[in-house]
């Protein structure tokens, strides 16, 4: 069951209402993102209802998913959930969040420490984390671009945008990160050719300063088959018996590595 | 329903000597049967039991040497489309992987190759790098084990194993 309970920690009579509303604003627009990302669905935090509001020495939201029946607001909750406490403890760029999503977060755990917030916690139905002012820290690390390089990245195509400059998000097959890409609108066509599929985008890439790829421009697109139609197994293992030419694997690797 | 066994690895990576032997059809050195190992740890990477890891580096390291028989076209193609597949995640060389590589190379005296496999292995966070190349065998990480590779999961090559001493048993009974 989808359950995400959003608490604002300060005493009674202290959290004002500018620090209220930014807050539950910046949550929503994280939820929809979340949302997005398994559901596919631009309906996001609409799809979510307030089932329990309380003030008992903290402000208490708890959201539930209006129809659950896919299971993607468990999943949302879950990585809500594991995702803000991963920025916390870890300080490195959770799976699903987009580059947007990352500036709600950026939004939401600025208050902590303004307005009466002492603090945050989020809550599902199996994980809890605190976020403090060191969530705030970290998630500034993780936005700006550090260094850019020509590089690619590869995972799925999952979402285009025409809102603002064109972009599509991939989700890197390795750390399932969601990556933007913009691309040119006149490509627009080829872009929807690739939604849903296995891309490889080939262009500069944007690291921020933990080493983590945010972003990719002029990227250039590429389709990666689709494993049913790629060489099996069975078909590579043992193709060629003569590829090291009659050397050990290990002689062979010396000859092209050295040593 | 038979649940499926339980794989060896975790996040193994695989050095490009492993593909290499794959290919090359190594079934019988000293003893071990590479080929099969190889299948083995793939097959349970595609069924989804394990997430095999490798480095860009692998694609231009598994190739036909200049001075030997050339790989032919068709071979190289399906070389490149079967390291498209979904089941084997890759780490791009790029220059987080390659400054690593460059204090590896330092720190245990090994050569720039070997410096971005292992780089690569610790930036995907694998609990294991599996090399068929004795020199890479030698290098002691603190954080990373650095191993022959072996079964993984074992189901297939049994199954394989019990389907063909079945059929010797029938020609038996013939």
């Amino acid at each position: 069951m989808s359950m995400l309970r959003f608490r604002l920690k300060g005493s009674p009579g202290t959290i004002t209402y500018p620090a209220f509303e930014s807050a539950l604003r910046h949550w929503q627009h994280i939820i929809a993102d979340y949302d997005y990302a398994f559901s596919k669905s631009r309906k996001g935090a609409s799809e979510w209802v307030i089932a329990e509001l309380s003030a008992n020495g903290s402000l208490d939201v708890v959201a539930k998913r209006r129809v659950d029946s896919a299971g993607i607001g468990v999943r949302v909750s879950h990585h809500t959930v594991s995702g803000l406490g991963q920025i916390e403890r870890e300080g490195t760029t959770p799976p699903y969040i987009s580059q947007a999503g990352m500036k709600n977060v950026q939004g939401l755990v600025k208050i902590i420490g303004s307005g009466g917030v002492a603090g945050m916690v989020v809550e599902s139905e199996t994980e809890e984390e605190e976020l403090s002012a060191k969530a705030s820290v970290n998630v500034d690390q993780l936005l700006p671009t550090s260094y850019t390089s020509v590089g690619s990245i590869e995972g799925r195509l999952e979402a285009i945008s025409l809102h603002g400059k064109p972009k599509y998000v991939v989700y890197h097959d390795r750390t399932q990160r969601a990556i933007s890409c913009r691309f040119q609108p006149q490509d627009l066509e080829e872009v929807k050719a690739a939604l849903g599929l296995r891309v490889n985008v080939f262009g500069l890439v944007h690291w921020n300063p933990k080493g983590e790829q945010i972003k990719v421009e002029e990227g250039n697109l590429r389709i990666l088959g689709p494993q049913e139609l790629l060489p099996t197994i069975e078909e590579v293992g043992g193709s060629d018996p003569t590829l090291t030419g009659g050397r050990s694997t290990a002689d062979f690797l010396r000859e092209i590595r050295g040593g | 329903m038979a649940r499926k066994p339980k794989a060896k690895y975790k996040k193994p990576y695989l050095d490009s000597s492993v593909f290499i032997a794959w290919v090359n059809n190594e079934t019988d050195i000293k003893g071990v049967n590479r080929k099969a190992i190889a299948d083995d740890i793939l097959n349970a990477a595609k069924d989804g039991r394990l997430r095999v890891y490798t480095s860009a580096l692998t694609i231009a390291e598994v190739y036909k040497m200049r001075n030997g028989p050339r790989l032919s076209n068709a071979n190289g193609d399906r070389l490149l489309a079967f390291f498209e597949s979904e089941f084997i995640l890759f780490v791009d060389l790029e220059r987080r992987v390659a400054e690593a590589a460059h204090r590896l190379c330092q720190q245990h005296g090994i050569l720039p190759c070997d410096g971005v496999h292992l780089s690569s292995a610790k930036e995907a966070k694998c609990d294991v790098l599996l090399a068929w190349d004795d020199r890479f065998g030698n290098v002691d990480d603190p954080d990373i084990k650095i191993e022959e590779p072996q079964i993984a999961v074992g189901q297939l090559s049994m199954d394989k194993e019990m389907a063909a001493d079945a059929g010797d048993e029938g020609g038996d009974e013939e």
